[in-house]
């Protein structure tokens, strides 16, 4: 005889189309779920008090309450249950408002039964990994292996672990070397997602062309130069997180297969004619403005509200208060280490130095810094004579000298060469200010990067036919 | 729950989707097998008769209200071209004026009516 499963497991519906409950109701049955259904908010509030389902399928309009009002209430006495928000289309607003307010998930009308399986399945996987709440300790606020207690910091920590235990879409901003990559990680890690696979994909570093294959995959002899089949990042993160960066970067048709995979689910490698199912958590993230992104029409404005749903911006170095000396000591001791050296600190002056710097390149230009001076010094502390010389001349200019357009830039070696020339010494230059770091350069340079591998890749051709 | 399809395009010229793909509905009344096809018909049938009544009422926010139901119980069903419509009347049906309401109200009721009659044959 099968033991009783208790009252918990009962997924609670609350959906007011009697027509909509009995065909959702059914697929969930046949596969083996026990539901409850009711018609408005109140008769569901009535029944969650009495079921405390660890599952609640939530219509967002009821006719008597709205849905975001009813899932606060359930929140608020059971903040472990997994809300999973069902809308209409053309609703997604506020369904992404149901999402920051704590929803694990929503799903838009109409659905297919392998989804609304695969919601249910992805919520009770999260409850069942959730860690028991008497293991966070509420003292200990820093995330690691993020450093820092400034304000602005211990904010973000805080809505990386809300939003850890949610399946929404996670919208990291941030100026480069903040650390999105980072928070992208950290909110993986303290997701029910962590034993799964992380999948970092840089869309602004593959050429357009290949970058298709490389988020869904593709099948041998799919095109020229597919000479096997190949795991796409997205399958690749099936069971974990995919994350995105330099989302903005993405090719406008890719954007497309991109919303249309946020929508269903599935994915169809380049070739293959069946699309496969895949689970996966969608973190994203920009070293630009994706609003603007929209207005300029470079970024699809549907694909924007379907990732957008939990915003993180991680804040400039400069507006992190002394976390930057924080960042700095614990480096400067683990690279000591790592070089054989004797460094132990920052020296006071170093430290007042550090605090009113600007560092356009945030924590990666410190990292930089530091490694610099750890290499070429011994210690025991690090002195103002050690910091590298063009620091603070670059730094100095940068925080004080308001950009000046009109300036004319000296000609210098520019003088007497072909523009093709000196195209070329300017696009090499940015490269190497930006570590050749293509997407980087072609920003700086106001161009595409396809428009960068484009002549990258004819520069290489000329050259070999020399 | 089949998602919907275009198999069955209309080209009447009303609108871009297609009027009813009797292939979803047809898998959404296979849900919960033979003892439940009956009840969900008449179910369905009884759904979009309250919605039609609701949007005949002239009354702003009845038809708004149905509207936004008709526009996720359209699609489920493979409505798509009802759906569409209703997803229209469901964002300006508050600030639209009496008579325009009632242009879109009685679009909205022909094609509920076509809807209701797959509905009935399917049964």
């Amino acid at each position: 005889m099968k033991p009783q499963a208790p009252a918990s497991d009962t997924i609670l519906l609350i959906e007011d189309t009697p027509s909509l409950q009995m065909i959702y109701k059914a697929a969930l049955t046949r596969a083996d779920y026990t539901v409850e259904t009711c018609g408005t908010g109140n008769e569901g509030l009535a029944a969650f008090r009495r079921l405390k389902s660890n599952v609640v399928l939530l219509d967002l309009m009821l006719p008597d309450r709205a849905g975001l009002e009813v899932m606060r209430e359930i929140l608020a006495s059971a903040p472990q249950t997994c809300v999973i928000v069902i809308t209409a289309n053309g609703s997604i607003n506020k369904a992404v408002e149901m999402m920051r307010a704590g929803a694990h998930e929503f799903l838009v009308k109409p659905f297919d039964d392998q989804r609304l399986l695969a919601a249910i399945e992805n919520a009770r996987k999260a409850l069942h990994h959730r860690p028991p709440a008497a293991h966070i300790d509420p003292n200990v606020q820093v995330l690691p292996p993020f450093i820092g207690h400034s304000p602005n910091m211990l904010a973000v920590y805080d809505k990386i672990r809300s939003v850890a235990r949610s399946m929404a879409t996670v919208f990291i901003t941030g100026e480069s070397g903040t650390g999105k990559e980072l928070c992208a990680e950290a909110v993986h890690q303290e997701s029910a997602r962590s034993g799964g696979p992380f999948v970092a994909l840089n869309c602004g570093a593959i050429p357009v062309d290949l970058l298709e294959s490389e988020v869904f995959g593709h099948l041998r002899g799919s095109f020229t130069g597919a000479i096997s089949d190949k795991l796409g990042a997205a399958a690749a993160a099936d069971g974990g997180t995919l994350f995105l960066d330099e989302i903005c970067e993405m090719d406008l048709n890719l954007q497309t297969k991109l919303l249309r995979f946020l929508q269903t689910s599935t994915i169809t490698p380049v070739g293959a004619t069946k699309p496969r199912k895949i689970n996966v958590r969608i973190i994203c993230a920009t070293n630009r403005s994706p609003l603007e992104e929209v207005r300029q029409g470079r970024f699809r404005e549907d694909l924007y509200y379907r990732l957008h749903v939990v915003p993180i911006h991680l804040p400039p170095l400069r507006d992190r208060g002394d976390d930057v000396n924080e960042i700095a000591e614990n480096l400067v001791v683990q690279m000591a280490r790592e070089e054989g050296h004797n460094f132990t600190g920052l020296s006071q002056r170093v430290r007042e130095l550090f605090r009113g710097l600007p560092w356009p390149g945030n924590v990666r230009q410190l990292i930089n810094v530091l490694r610099n001076v750890v290499v070429l010094n011994e210690g025991p502390m690090v002195a103002p004579e050690m910091l590298p010389p063009d620091l603070m001349v670059t730094m100095t200019r940068t925080k004080d000298a308001p950009e000046d357009d009109d300036a004319r830039p000296a000609l210098g070696d520019l003088a007497g060469r072909t523009l093709a020339q000196i195209e070329r010494i300017v696009i090499d230059d940015a490269l190497s200010r930006h570590n050749g770091s293509v997407p980087k350069a072609a920003r700086e340079l106001d161009v595409s990067a396809s428009t960068l591998y484009r002549k990258l890749d004819a520069w290489s051709k000329a050259e070999q036919k020399l | 729950m089949t998602a919907i399809n275009n198999s069955n395009a209309n080209t009447d010229g009303r609108g871009s989707a297609p009027d009813f793909d009797a292939k979803v509905l047809e898998a959404l009344l296979d849900i919960g097998g033979p003892d439940m096809r009956e009840a969900l018909s008449a179910q369905l049938i009884a759904d979009f008769s309250r919605l039609q009544d609701g949007l005949k009422s002239g009354d702003a926010a009845v038809m708004s209200s149905a509207a936004h139901e008709l526009k996720g119980l359209a699609a489920t069903v493979g409505a798509s071209r009802l759906a569409e419509m209703a997803r229209s009347l469901d964002g300006i049906a508050k600030t639209l004026p009496q008579a325009a309401r009632a242009v879109m109200a009685g679009a909205l009721d022909r094609e509920i009516t076509v809807v209701l009659q797959s509905l009935s044959d399917a049964a």
